[in-house]
């Protein structure tokens, strides 16, 4: 554990000097977990539903589904030559028993952590009613890996919402997280994710998954907190219909960093996708976020559509964007566009005119941003943390 | 360009929209290369290769230095890992100079006829007598034919090759601007073109001076497994404004060739540039080709550029917008068919205040072909209320081909308003049916579509490169490209 990790590679390498095709995390990853508490089991609270588990029966059980849904992937890659894309760097991950945004690096360093893998699993046609919430925090020092992997069984469906949140006291700590998941035909999944740490806790939560026929998938990100925040997603919409939409809203601020790696593919005919960002950055953020749409050969009829619209309010800000659309596919509908810069100034006027000057209305077009995306997130109580949250942050 | 060429249909403003029957052939002519006309380098760059191209073209001593100290660059540099694969181009097996033992002429009689008919059939002479201000045609790697009109020289404006540049009048000038916007530093082929740069001009265009017509530069490598790298070096002053044209194609052989040139652009105080390329490079080309330009306040740089031909192409015609309220547009269009990897789009880095830059680029490809669309657009702190709008649309004609869009933005001043959109799709069903039921068969209902679809990069051109453009675009649909 003493190597520093390259982590959210760009799955199609561009120039260097842009500084986007990949990110090292901090030395603090570099640690050993710290023991019982840092490489123990998530305490997952009971739901009606949902099984848990982290023994070693749940262990085969997550390398059989694995092993299940590389190989329905496989099937879909034998439809056809496939041409690679100038530049691809997916043969590095390979490895990987399900690929996640952060890559292999992840893999290796829970692996070299002993970190156990969590499984949340549903029965095959049950709809799970209410929300099963993790409440994730950090150790007092030092670093805290947590592994789950959630398995949504065949036309069932789950809400997942992991509260990833600290006290302002915790000093020179880190956490990571890695959720992995697979949703079976006809099943649904609801990821919630809040991270509302302090400005000293380092953090990355590396997320991918696999979605079969008619299978769908929302991701709800909320990222308010960390000095240094890493993300990654990778979702592979595998099965014919599958469908996944990721909302992400972001505000970083200080010296603080956040850097992202959102990648869909596209394998199934008539698949979804829909990827949205917003952002706000503040004093000398600095935001990095990669969002790729990769249209596989067999996903005719698919459509793909990738939004980011962030708000720099800082000269001081750095915000970089790489919106990569790739396809060997003829008939898709692929699509992005992204918005970047200050209020525009119709917004300030209109403000200006109801009496509202600049700096107060800037205040309510951060918080309703963020409370846009909040609201997505089913937890009445985190809704209103996440508000005095961005008050304080605001004051 | 070769649209004037004379074995083709010519092009009227009546059946400009037509595209006329074309004829590959025209691209293809080779000319034998007889030992007693021609002098060409053994092939692979050592230091010894660099000296004897310095030789050959009696450098100063900067010049020398400056050559064996791009070589050492190039040996130290890697290949960029992002690109298309270029491991089937060996410098060993390429030829870093190959020249007609004839002198460069002022008059196309004077020129070697089998050149001069090659140059001919392309229509250069022609387009010449008919539309441009004045003409540079390099044949391998030297200028064969340069001239200029005389109400345009008496204006001031210099166009002449590199090489004479650099030891005349305008030596001090060539020194002081030659690989300075393009260091050698750079990457890995602007190091090889330092070392073994041939051919090429130079263009200086006074303050105040407006020329009508364009000047254009023609690239012709007729030789098999060699390479091409010739210099163009253009100067703007103030307030001036020029369209410079550059055409390019060769003949195709079973051995790789090479074409690395450099292309550096100086857009003086309020002064406008234009620069269009028509690429038409024969299939078995490595087109590593480096463009860069540099604008001052209220100068405006404009890119109409056309990727047709070559195996590979690396190609990213770079503006830094340095001045206050200087601005760029890049209209761009690749067209990648069977066995082409072509690596395009447009680089962009805003200095000045309230710059702007618009970047418009369509993709189409076919039969197997991999079009990439990959750009940057970077916003440096002093660039307030900068302005950056970016649109890239493919087209996708089968599902054995590729099209990627890898765009990127760095942003690094809240006072600035960046928008990008990218779109890739397909002809549509429906165009197609009502286009059928006009009375089209389907091949054509979908070049006219295509041909739409390339409209606004048409616009951009005058109308014998539209033509051309259009032209290349049928030839590339009906398979035969």
């Amino acid at each position: 554990m003493d190597e520093i990790k390259q982590v959210n590679e760009l799955p199609v390498l561009t120039y260097r000097f842009l500084q986007v095709n990949g990110a090292t995390l901090p030395d603090v990853f570099a640690q050993q977990p710290v023991t019982a508490e840092g490489a123990g089991e998530e305490e997952i609270p009971a739901v009606r539903g949902v099984h848990a588990s982290s023994d070693p029966a749940a262990q085969e059980r997550i390398r059989v589904l694995c092993r299940e849904v590389r190989s329905a992937i496989r099937q879909k890659e034998a439809v056809g030559q496939v041409i690679a894309p100038n530049g691809d760097t997916t043969a590095r991950h390979e490895a990987q028993r399900i690929r996640t945004g952060m890559g292999i690096e992840i893999d290796r360093l829970m692996e070299a952590g002993g970190i156990p893998t969590g499984l949340l699993e549903t029965e095959a046609g049950v709809q799970v009613q209410d929300p099963l919430v993790l409440s994730v925090t950090p150790a007092e020092t030092g670093l805290r890996l947590i592994r789950r992997f959630i398995h949504v069984a065949e036309g069932s469906s789950l809400t997942v919402v992991i509260d990833t949140k600290g006290q302002e006291e915790t000093t020179a700590a880190a956490i990571g997280e890695q959720t992995c998941f697979v949703v079976e035909k006809d099943a649904q999944l609801t990821l919630a994710v809040s991270q509302m740490l302090p400005q000293s806790v380092a953090c990355f939560h590396d997320i991918g998954g696999v979605c079969l026929e008619n299978g769908t998938v929302r991701i709800t990100q909320l990222a308010i907190g960390s000095g240094r925040s890493y993300q990654g997603v990778q979702i592979e919409l595998a099965g014919d219909g599958a469908q996944s939409e990721d909302t992400t809203g972001m505000l970083v601020r200080g010296e603080d960093l956040c850097d992202m790696n959102y990648v869909v593919v596209q394998r199934g005919r008539d698949t979804r996708s829909l990827m949205q960002q917003n952002g706000v950055l503040l004093d000398h953020a600095v935001k990095n976020f990669r969002g790729t749409i990769d249209f596989r050969l067999g996903s005719a009829g698919s459509a793909g559509d990738e939004q980011e619209d962030v708000l720099l309010l800082s000269p001081e800000v750095t915000n970089r964007t790489m919106p990569v659309i790739l396809c060997q596919e003829e008939d898709v509908d692929g699509r992005h566009g992204a918005t970047l810069g200050d209020l525009a100034e119709e917004v300030l006027f209109y403000m200006a005119s109801r009496g509202i000057d600049e700096e107060e209305a800037r205040r309510l077009v951060i918080r309703s941003r963020l409370l846009s995306v909040a609201r997505q997130i089913p937890d009445p109580a985190l809704m209103v943390r996440v508000e005095r949250q961005i008050r304080s942050i605001l004051r | 360009m070769s649209d004037v060429s004379q074995n083709r249909t010519k092009p009227s403003v009546e059946n400009c929209n037509a595209v006329p029957d074309i004829d590959r052939s025209v691209y293809d002519i080779r000319d034998e290369e007889h030992e007693s006309d021609f002098y060409r380098l053994e092939e692979g760059l050592t230091e010894e290769t660099v000296r004897r191209v310095s030789e050959e073209k009696n450098d100063p001593d900067w010049m020398r230095e400056f050559r064996l100290k791009c070589l050492d660059i190039y040996n130290r540099t890697e290949t960029p890992p992002w690109g298309p694969d270029i491991s089937g181009l060996d410098m060993d097996h390429i030829s870093s100079y190959v020249r007609s033992k004839s002198e460069m002429k002022g008059s196309w009689e004077e020129v070697p006829e089998d050149i001069k008919n090659t140059f001919e059939r392309l229509g250069i002479p022609q387009a010449e007598r008919e539309s441009l201000a004045g003409v540079g045609a390099q044949y391998d790697s030297e200028l064969v034919y340069h001239n200029v009109r005389r109400e345009v020289a008496e204006a001031g404006v210099v166009y002449t090759d590199l090489e004479s540049a650099l030891r005349g009048e305008y030596a001090e000038m060539i020194r002081s601007h030659f690989m300075h916007l393009v260091p050698p530093t750079d990457h890995k082929f602007a190091a090889l073109h330092g070392a073994v740069w041939s051919g090429g001009s130079f263009v200086y265009v006074p303050k105040g001076v407006k020329l009508d017509i364009p000047l254009q530069s023609y690239f012709r490598l007729n030789a098999a497994g060699a390479g091409q790298f010739e210099h163009t070096l253009i100067i703007v002053e103030e307030g001036a404004d020029l369209h410079f044209i550059e055409g390019c194609s060769a003949p195709k052989y079973n051995v790789a060739n090479l074409h690395a040139g450099c292309v550096e652009l100086y857009v003086g105080r309020g002064a406008r540039l234009r620069y269009s390329t028509i690429e038409n490079w024969s299939k078995n080309m490595y087109n590593l080709n480096t463009k860069r330009a540099t604008v001052a306040e209220d100068g405006i740089m404009e890119w109409v550029s056309g990727s047709f031909g070559s195996h590979t192409s690396y190609l990213y015609p770079m503006t830094i917008l340095k001045g206050n309220r200087s601005r760029m547009e890049f209209t761009g269009i690749t067209f990648a068919g069977k066995g082409q990897n072509l690596d395009t789009g447009a680089k962009v880095v805003h200095i000045g205040e309230q710059t702007s830059s618009l970047i418009s680029t369509k993709s189409i490809v076919k039969s197997g072909g991999i079009g990439t669309y990959r750009s940057s657009v970077v916003i440096q702190p002093s660039a307030r209320r900068a302005r950056s709008s970016v649109s890239c649309d493919s087209l996708m004609l089968d599902a054995q081909s590729r099209s990627d869009t890898i765009p990127g933005m760095d942003i690094r001043t809240s006072d600035a308003d960046v928008g990008h959109e990218a779109k890739i799709g397909r002809i549509s069903d429906e165009a197609v049916f009502y286009l059928m039921s006009r009375g089209l068969s389907e091949e054509d209902a979908k070049a006219m579509i295509v041909s739409g679809f390339a409209d606004p990069v048409s616009k951009e051109l005058p109308l014998e490169y539209a033509v051309e453009m259009n032209n290349l675009i049928k030839l590339e649909m009906s398979g035969n490209g």
